[in-house]
């Protein structure tokens, strides 16, 4: 027993040994095109960039004050720069060329009845024929990118660039593991496919439907549900689309990780995330094991039919009808701001969609009622994603977090505040951006609710929000659907996970309820926390300006020559005046009077929907501008937010925070001293435009 | 030995061949001959392994052909249309038939490149149909198989290359007892070089016979009787000759029989004809005789 199946194990690699060696002499003259053209791309760029800037980099007479390490360092960066820029538009283009070619070579026989005639009737199975040929193509295309990645570190090595070897063989392993990916979907799509053509095509069609299908999905989901946050991330988009997916890789900015090195950067993030590669292993294998099941039962005959495997031509033809089917039905709905239209559209994308990639795949319209079935059946999975939305998205608009599980809430809350108390004033103005030392952003810190009964404030208000403004059924035209407000409550659980909502909503005086849920959130103590204004101190304002203008006027003064005494004045002013009780920050709450208005003017300008623009009080906006302020400067309130923060922003290349800047305050009315204060020490600036009289 | 029963193959609706059975015996050269469409060439394909049966099965030394490749080591199939690939030149095909064929002989190859002549190094694409047909059928019989199964095979060869292929393979059947299957729609093609023939039609066989059996055993005869021979006196011949096919114009008669040429000559001077003559039927003639027999228009069958 044990000795016939070792036999036919022998056989069996003895047919894949025979495919293999003849499939590598076969497509020898590709290969020797495609390994010039490698080493051409990868080392020889590396050392046109080493010889090029070399001597530029060596000579300290350039670089005054930096010392020989730090120069050493720049130089590396130029050369990666250029290497990763190769990468992601040469190499890229390469690979896919040569990937295809190969792909066709390979396994363009089973299109064809004469060359099936051949390979099926061979004395090998099918497996081995297969994975004879599949192996060979992936020999033919990974072994030149493993030597030219040697020939770069010795190229490095031969100049004395002081390269981290890790940075030239990580990409290498992302692009074999990409390169695996593509060959082994290219080869999936050429097994289910009966000729040439329809299986370019149709990898073609999945690799840019799914991201176009992926997209407007998330458009639909937006436009129905009021809340809605995309969680829709760079890899969902590739998700099918290991050539979406290698640009991913190839494309990414990688010249932070190779000149801050790992100290600040998590290197396996900076690469790719371990879900993407696990997920790109896990796919490749499944690709795999279905193209040889299917390669196993598929018909000789199947060769010039189109597909061998009607199923999956279905599955991408209702893809493709869906998405296109909600994209004209959002295009014409957002047009007509109708409901009817967008369902008109939909069913009009649709069939286009499905009639066109029929005609386009078999060149007729033959048998083509025989498919209006299949059509039936996705605009039936598109018409249950659609009714889901209706009805709240399972649930998605009104889910709250259970206030035990809540850990903290971010936010960040309309421009127009609930009062005109302090508390209203500083919830406005807390957002502070962080960025790191090489001036790049990081991210925004907004307020922070950590005390219980802040959080049970807050759900409260987004409770009342929700069932006051939001109660259903959910239809993504002919609401008032858009606001400048924009406003974001991100709940944090005690287990990290997160719920974000975001809402563009606008406030009216007769919401009185919700003013006063508004008004409970915004409270001193909870807010001061997390406002710079309390870790201010007169040096990190930047400057002051004013600026006046109106439709046909336009008027700008600053002053950011400051000095010391002038900021203490200035900021010791409007303190003042802010502690005062006089203190009064205009709100804008909307009246009926301009929401009938913003009604009428849906499609119109949306700035007539800002309340502050509508202000006719003044027009006259004063200024306090905050500078950068140091990371070590920070009030350990903040500090201790920034570090939460820090944990949950999984970014690639998220940097160390280095400083942050504060919001510009704007001086209320009531701050009377502190704005002449300001018209004194401002200049003007530019020139004072008068539209009137230049037309 | 070739073991078809019952086979069925199937395209979507069309059924290709419907239950067909028959055998081919080990060291025969077996014609398989119909009109285009017939099934012949997918007969040919499933014998190779090309095509998986639908129902029914193909035996060949007592194994199905369908991914089974010890076996298929022993089949090939010339088709109608031999594939190349682009730049292909006899000497890369048999390097690829040396690499995957364990019986590739280079001192056979050499003889029929040698016999043939044609150029190792052109471009398989670059020659005529004929050639390429006859590179095909180098690299084939250069693997020494035990089944060779060619698809209309004499298509675009001169009359000198008819008979020296015919010549060759004749000499590897005697040598080697090969089995050769050769589809084709030309009847007079095969006549002199098969020793069994099947005819296949509409998916189905007709008839499949060894052919000097079927030549031998089947005859026509033309005969004149003064006078002419009555009702009594007819059907005592049917009952006596196996008759096909019987024409009476006044005093003369012309049939053919299924009867050896001793059989049929003895009973028509039974009835003392004025003159008569009894002569074989050739392959066209004894298709055409069976066909109409079986009440088909052989018009219609072979083209």
């Amino acid at each position: 027993m044990t000795s016939t199946r070792s036999s036919r194990k022998e056989r069996t690699q003895a047919q894949f040994s025979r495919v293999y060696r003849w499939e590598l002499n076969s497509t020898r003259m590709l290969s020797l095109f495609y390994t010039i053209a490698t080493l051409v791309i990868m080392p020889g760029t590396v050392l046109m960039e080493i010889l090029s800037n070399r001597a530029y980099y060596s000579n300290m007479a350039n670089w005054e004050g930096e010392t020989k390490e730090v120069v050493q360092g720049y130089f590396i960066n130029t050369i990666f720069s250029s290497y990763n820029r190769v990468l992601s538009t040469s190499m890229f283009v390469l690979l896919c060329a040569f990937l295809f070619c190969f792909a066709g070579k390979s396994f363009g026989y089973m299109h064809t009845r004469r060359s099936v005639d051949l390979f099926h009737a061979l004395p090998v199975k099918r497996a081995p024929l297969l994975m004879g040929k599949y192996l060979a193509g992936l020999t033919a295309l990974i072994l030149p990118q493993v030597v030219a990645t040697a020939l770069c570190q010795l190229v490095c090595v031969i100049y004395e660039v002081g390269v981290e070897p890790v940075f030239f063989w990580q990409r290498l392993g992302l692009m074999v593991l990409m390169t695996v990916a593509a060959f082994t979907f290219a080869m999936l799509f050429m097994v289910i496919s009966g000729t040439l053509p329809s299986a370019y095509l149709s990898m073609l069609s999945l690799s840019l439907g799914w991201p176009f299908a992926v997209n407007v999905a998330d458009q639909t989901m937006a436009q129905f549900l009021p809340g809605y946050v995309s969680v829709i991330s760079g890899e969902l988009y590739t998700l099918f689309c290991p050539f979406g997916a290698l640009l991913q890789v190839l494309g990414s900015d990688y010249t932070r990780y190779v000149f801050f090195g790992s100290e600040e950067v998590d290197a396996e993030q900076a690469m790719a995330s371990p879900w993407f590669i696990g997920w790109w292993i896990v796919l490749s294998v499944v690709m795999l094991v279905v193209a040889l099941l299917y390669y196993n039962r598929r018909k000789s005959e199947s060769a010039e039919n189109f597909f061998s495997f009607p199923v999956i031509r279905g599955l991408i033809r209702g893809l493709l009808a869906m998405a296109v089917g909600l994209e004209a039905g959002l295009t014409l709905g957002s047009m007509l701001n109708s409901n009817r239209a967008f369902l008109g559209g939909i069913l009009l994308g649709a069939m286009t969609t499905h009639i066109v990639y029929q005609f386009v795949l078999t060149h007729s319209f033959r048998g083509f009622w025989k498919t209006i079935p299949a059509f039936g059946v996705s605009m039936v999975v598109l018409g249950g994603f659609l009714y889901g939305l209706y009805t709240g998205g399972l649930g998605y608009v009104t889910r709250l977090p259970d206030l035990a599980d809540v850990e903290r809430v971010e936010f960040c809350l309309p421009t127009t505040a609930a009062d005109g108390s302090k508390e209203g004033y500083f919830s406005q103005h807390t957002g502070m951006s962080v960025y790191d030392m090489r001036e790049d952003y990081l991210f925004d810190l907004d307020p922070v609710f950590t005390k219980e009964s802040d959080i049970a404030a807050m759900e409260e208000f987004h409770r009342e929000l929700v069932n006051t403004r939001y109660p259903g059924p959910y239809l993504p035209f002919e609401k008032l659907d858009y606001s400048n407000y924009d406003s974001n409550i991100r709940y944090t659980m005690k287990d990290g996970s997160t719920q974000s909502r975001n809402y563009w909503f606008y406030l009216m005086d007769s919401d009185t309820e919700l003013l006063q849920r508004l008004a409970e959130v915004q409270k001193l103590d909870t807010i001061q926390n997390c406002c710079p204004f309390y870790s201010m101190d007169a040096q990190y304002i930047a400057d002051v300006n004013m600026n006046d203008y109106e439709s046909t006027y336009e008027y700008n003064a600053y002053n950011n020559q400051l000095t010391e005494e002038e900021k203490q004045l200035v900021w010791d002013t409007f303190v003042e005046e802010l502690n005062s009780t006089d203190f009064f920050y205009e709100p804008k709450l909307m009246t009926e009077e301009e929401l009938e208005l913003i009604r009428q003017r849906q499609n119109e300008d949306s700035s007539m929907m800002d309340g502050t623009s509508e202000d006719t009080s003044t027009r006259i906006y004063y200024y306090i501008t905050v500078g950068h302020i140091p990371m070590e400067e920070v009030s350990p309130e903040l500090k201790t937010l920034l570090e939460q923060k820090q944990q949950q922003e999984t970014q690639l290349f998220a940097g160390a925070p280095s400083y942050m800047t504060g919001p510009d305050f704007p001086i209320p009315e009531c701050c009377v001293k502190t704005r002449q204060l300001i018209e004194e020490l401002t200049e003007p600036y530019g020139q004072r435009y008068d539209y009137d009289e230049m037309e | 030995m070739i073991e078809i029963s019952s086979f069925v193959k199937r395209f979507d609706k069309l059924v290709a061949l419907n239950g067909i059975s028959f055998n081919i015996a080990e060291g025969s050269i077996f014609g398989l001959v119909g009109s285009n469409g017939a099934g012949k060439s997918t007969l040919l394909r499933s014998l190779c392994g090309v095509y998986a049966p639908d129902g029914g099965e193909i035996l060949i030394d007592g194994q199905t052909p369908y991914e089974n490749p010890k076996l298929k080591s022993s089949v090939i199939f010339v088709p109608d249309f031999p594939y190349y690939e682009p730049q292909a030149t006899l000497k890369t095909m048999a390097k690829f038939y040396h690499t995957i064929y364990p019986d590739w002989s280079r001192k056979e190859y050499n003889r029929l490149c040698g016999l043939f002549g044609l150029n190792q190094k052109t471009r398989i694409h670059n020659m005529s149909k004929g050639m390429q047909r006859q590179a095909a059928l180098i690299c084939a019989l250069a693997a020494q198989p035990r089944y060779l199964l060619l698809d209309e095979v004499f298509d675009g060869l001169d009359p000198v290359m008819r008979q020296l292929l015919k010549r060759i393979i004749s000499e590897q059947v005697a040598e080697r007892n090969m089995t050769v299957v050769i589809a084709s729609h030309n009847l007079r093609e095969l006549e002199d070089f098969c020793d069994h023939v099947g005819l296949i039609h509409e998916g189905g066989v007709i008839f499949e016979q060894e052919l000097d059996a079927l030549r031998l055993g089947i005859h026509k005869a033309q005969a004149v009787f003064q006078p002419p021979l009555e009702f009594q006196q007819l059907d005592w011949l049917k009952e006596r000759l196996d008759i096909v096919k019987l024409e009476i114009r006044g005093s003369m008669i012309s049939l053919v029989a299924r009867k050896d040429q001793e059989t049929v000559e003895n009973v028509l001077n039974e009835l003392e004809p004025v003159f008569s003559e009894t002569l074989p039927l050739s392959l066209e003639e004894v298709f055409i005789s069976e066909m109409e027999a079986a009440g088909y228009d052989l018009n219609k069958i072979i083209s």
